[in-house]
C-alpha cells in the first residue's frame, strides 16, 4: 500500500509517547493557575455570578433545563442536587481553592477566585 | 480491480457497524460513576477505526469515524456531544495518520493509540473550553491525560493481538 | 500537535491580557501618601494641582486660606472654600454636630506627628472646647466671621475626600476619563477600566493591618474611611487615635473600628464617614435610615462583624475568616 502498518510489538516510541503525555499533564499541573480565592465564580450561559466563599448560601440555578443546587458552606463550595445525567458534578466534591466544578449538560461553571483587587482603601 | 472496490465497501459497512456497536455500548457503561470526568471513556470503538486506518486505508478509517459520531449521536446524543465527539475523534485519527506516514517504524498499536486517546480527550477538553467559555475547563485534562495512557495502552494492547483479516486469503493451490 | 496546542494557548493569554497601560505615580501630600492609577497623562501635572489645593486648605501652610481664618476674626474665602464650608455646616446640622470643621482648637492640643506624643489636661480641653462649635462661624456672601478669635478650623475630616473631587474634575477636564486615586486609604475613582470593569477596592482590616476584610467593585464614586488605626499613638496601654468627638474633645470610643463610605460626592464621603464613626453604629445606621444624604456604607466593628446599609446588597464580598456579615 505504500504506507506502512505500525508494529504489533512494543517498541521504544512507546515508551515516548507514553512520557510525552505525562509530561503534558505535568506541565499543565504546574502551570494552571491556582486561585487562592476568597470569592466563588458561577458561570452559565448568560451570567457570571460572584458570591463570597466565606458566607455560607445556597444557589439554584436553573440552565438548558436542568436545575442544580450549589451550596457555599465552611468556605467551601460543592453541588448538592443537580438533574444532569452523568452526575460528574455531583461527584466532585468540594472545591476551595483549586480547580472547578463543571456541569457541561447544563453549561455551568463553577470555580473560585480570588476578586482582582486594584487598590486598598482604609 | 472492482472485486476490491465491493470487498472494501462491504468491509467498511462491517466495521463501521462493529464502531458503533461499541459505541453504544460505551455509551450504557457508567464509567462516569466511578471515575468522575467529563469525557471519559474506554475507547473501544476507537479500535475500529485504528484497525481500518492501518490494515485498509487513510479514507476507509475516516469513513468509518464519521460514521460512528454520526450515528452515536443521532441515537444518544445532541448537539454538543455530537461536537465533542467528533473533534476529540478528528484530532485523534489526524495524528494516527500523521503517525502513519511519517514515524510507522518506532511505534506499535499501543503507542499510536495512547497518543491518539490523549489528543481525543484534549479536542474534548477544547471544545467544551469553546463552548462554555472558560480556560478553567483545563484543570481536568491532566487526570484525562492520565487515564488516557491507560484506556490507550489498553486499546493498544488489544490491537495488538488483533490479526489482519481484511486482506483476502490466497489459496493455494496444492 | 501537542507543541501546537500549547502555542495556541499561550497566545490567547497574551492577546486577552492587552489593553490600556496604566500607570502608577505616588505623590506625598496632605500629610499623606497620594496614588494615582491613571492612563498616560502626558503632561498633566496633577501633583501641582494636588499641592496648590493643599496650599489652600491646610492649616499648616502659613498662607492658606484656612491659616488666614485661624488667624483672622473674619476672612474672604474663594468659592470653592466657600462652597466646602457650606457643605460642612450642612452635615454639621444634619448630624447633630457628630462633624464639626471648628475643631482646631482641639485637635491642636494632641499632636499625633510628634514624636512625643502627650495626653492633654482635660482643663486644657474644656478650655479648648469653648472655641468649638461650627455655629460660632457664619458666611456672609465670601466673608467668614467668627464669632471669637479663639476658633480655629480643621478640615482634616473632609480635606482629603474634597482634594480628591477636585482631582478627579481636573483630569476629566483635561480628557482623562479612566483610573483611580487612592488618597492615603480614600478611593477616588475616575473613571471605569478601558474593559468597562470597575475597580476591585479591597477594604483594610483595622486589627491585621496587611489583611483585607472584604472587595466591593468601583466603576465611579468615592470611597472613604475612617479608622482607628490610620493615625494613633498609645500611652499607659490606652490608644488614642486621631477622630476626636467634637463634644468631648477626646478620640471617640465605640464599637466601630472603621467605617467606610461610598458617595458620589467626594467631600460629602469623608465628612460623612468622620461623622458616622464618631456617632457609633446605632446612631449611624438610623442616620442612613433618614435619608438626609444619598450615601452607603461599611461597618467593621471591634467584635468581629461587619455591617452594611442596603444598598450595597450582594457588591460586598466578604473574604476575610476572620469577620462574620451581619
Amino acid at each position: 500500500m505504500g504506507e506502512g502498518i505500525v508494529s504489533r510489538k512494543l517498541k521504544p516510541g512507546d515508551v515516548l509517547a507514553v512520557l510525552f503525555v505525562f509530561a503534558l499533564a505535568i506541565l499543565l499541573m504546574l502551570f494552571l493557575p491556582s486561585t487562592n480565592g476568597s470569592v466563588v465564580k458561577i458561570t452559565t450561559n448568560d451570567n457570571v455570578y460572584t458570591y463570597s466563599l466565606y458566607e455560607d448560601r445556597i444557589i439554584e440555578l436553573s440552565e438548558n433545563g436542568i436545575k442544580l443546587t450549589v451550596v457555599i458552606e465552611n468556605g467551601c463550595v460543592y453541588v448538592s442536587d443537580s438533574e444532569c445525567r452523568d452526575g460528574i458534578c455531583k461527584a466532585h466534591g468540594k472545591i476551595k481553592d483549586k480547580g472547578c466544578i463543571v456541569c457541561l449538560p447544563a453549561g455551568v461553571v463553577i470555580e473560585t477566585d480570588c476578586g482582582e483587587v486594584d487598590a486598598v482603601a482604609g | 480491480m472492482q472485486d476490491k472496490s465491493v470487498r472494501t465497501i462491504a468491509l467498511c459497512g462491517i466495521f463501521a457497524s462493529l464502531s458503533i456497536i461499541f459505541s453504544t455500548f460505551e455509551a450504557l457503561l457508567p464509567i462516569q460513576a466511578f471515575i468522575p470526568l467529563p469525557g471519559i471513556k474506554l475507547g473501544i470503538s476507537n479500535i475500529v477505526v485504528l484497525y481500518v486506518l492501518f490494515y485498509m486505508g487513510t479514507k476507509e478509517a475516516f469513513f468509518v469515524l464519521l460514521c460512528r459520531c454520526v450515528v452515536t449521536a443521532l441515537i444518544f446524543g445532541s448537539l454538543p456531544s455530537f461536537l465533542f465527539s467528533v473533534c476529540g475523534g478528528l484530532l485523534s485519527l489526524a495524528s494516527a495518520v500523521i503517525i502513519k506516514k511519517t514515524c510507522v517504524g518506532s511505534l506499535s498499536f499501543v503507542g499510536v493509540s495512547i497518543i491518539g486517546a490523549s489528543l481525543h480527550n484534549t479536542g474534548q477538553i477544547l471544545v467544551s473550553c469553546f463552548m462554555l467559555g472558560t480556560f478553567s475547563v483545563f484543570y481536568y485534562l491532566p487526570p484525562l491525560l492520565f487515564a488516557s495512557v491507560v484506556c490507550g495502552g489498553v486499546t493498544g494492547t488489544i490491537l495488538c493481538l488483533l490479526p489482519d483479516v481484511t486482506k483476502k486469503e490466497r489459496k493455494t493451490e496444492i | 500537535m501537542k507543541r501546537i496546542l500549547c502555542v495556541l494557548l499561550l497566545t490567547a493569554v497574551m492577546i486577552s491580557s492587552c489593553g490600556t497601560e496604566y500607570k502608577s505615580d505616588t505623590y506625598f501630600a496632605l500629610d499623606t501618601f497620594i496614588t494615582a492609577n491613571l492612563p498616560d497623562i502626558g503632561d498633566v501635572d496633577l501633583y501641582g494641582y494636588i499641592k496648590s489645593l493643599e496650599d489652600t486648605i491646610s492649616k499648616t501652610v502659613s498662607k492658606s486660606q484656612i491659616s488666614e481664618i485661624n488667624k483672622n476674626i473674619s476672612y474672604t474665602v474663594t468659592d470653592d472654600i466657600k462652597e466646602l464650608i457650606i457643605l460642612s455646616n450642612d452635615v454639621y446640622q444634619k448630624t447633630n454636630g457628630a462633624f464639626d470643621i471648628t475643631c482646631g482648637a482641639v485637635s491642636d492640643l494632641w499632636d499625633f506627628k510628634s514624636e512625643d506624643p502627650r495626653i492633654p489636661e482635660r482643663s486644657e480641653i474644656e478650655k479648648a472646647l469653648e472655641n468649638v462649635g461650627a455655629s460660632e462661624i457664619s458666611l456672609n456672601g465670601n466673608t467668614l466671621t467668627k464669632s471669637n478669635e479663639g476658633i480655629m478650623l480643621d478640615l482634616g475630616g473632609i480635606g482629603k475626600g474634597y482634594v480628591a473631587e477636585k482631582c478627579v474634575e481636573y483630569l476629566h477636564e483635561k480628557g482623562i476619563n479612566s483610573g483611580y486615586l487612592n488618597f492615603g486609604g480614600n478611593i477616588a475613582v475616575v473613571g471605569e477600566k478601558d474593559n468597562g470593569d470597575g475597580w476591585g477596592v479591597a477594604l483594610r482590616d483595622p486589627l491585621r493591618l496587611n489583611d483585607t476584610v472584604g472587595r466591593i467593585i468601583m466603576k465611579s464614586g468615592y470611597l472613604s474611611v475612617s479608622g482607628d488605626y490610620e493615625r494613633c499613638f498609645e500611652y499607659n496601654g490606652q490608644k488614642y487615635h486621631h477622630i476626636l468627638d467634637p463634644k468631648t474633645g477626646y478620640p471617640v470610643n465605640n464599637e466601630i473600628s472603621s467605617v467606610a463610605v461610598l458617595c458620589s460626592d467626594g467631600a460629602l464621603a469623608d465628612a460623612l464617614s468622620t461623622a458616622l464613626f464618631v456617632m457609633g453604629l446605632d446612631d449611624a445606621l438610623s442616620f442612613y435610615q433618614e435619608k438626609k444624604y444619598t450615601f452607603e456604607a461599611i461597618f467593621i466593628t471591634k467584635s468581629g462583624y461587619i455591617y452594611t446599609t442596603e444598598g450595597i446588597n450582594n457588591s460586598f464580598e466578604l473574604t476575610s475568616k476572620n469577620y462574620i456579615m451581619k
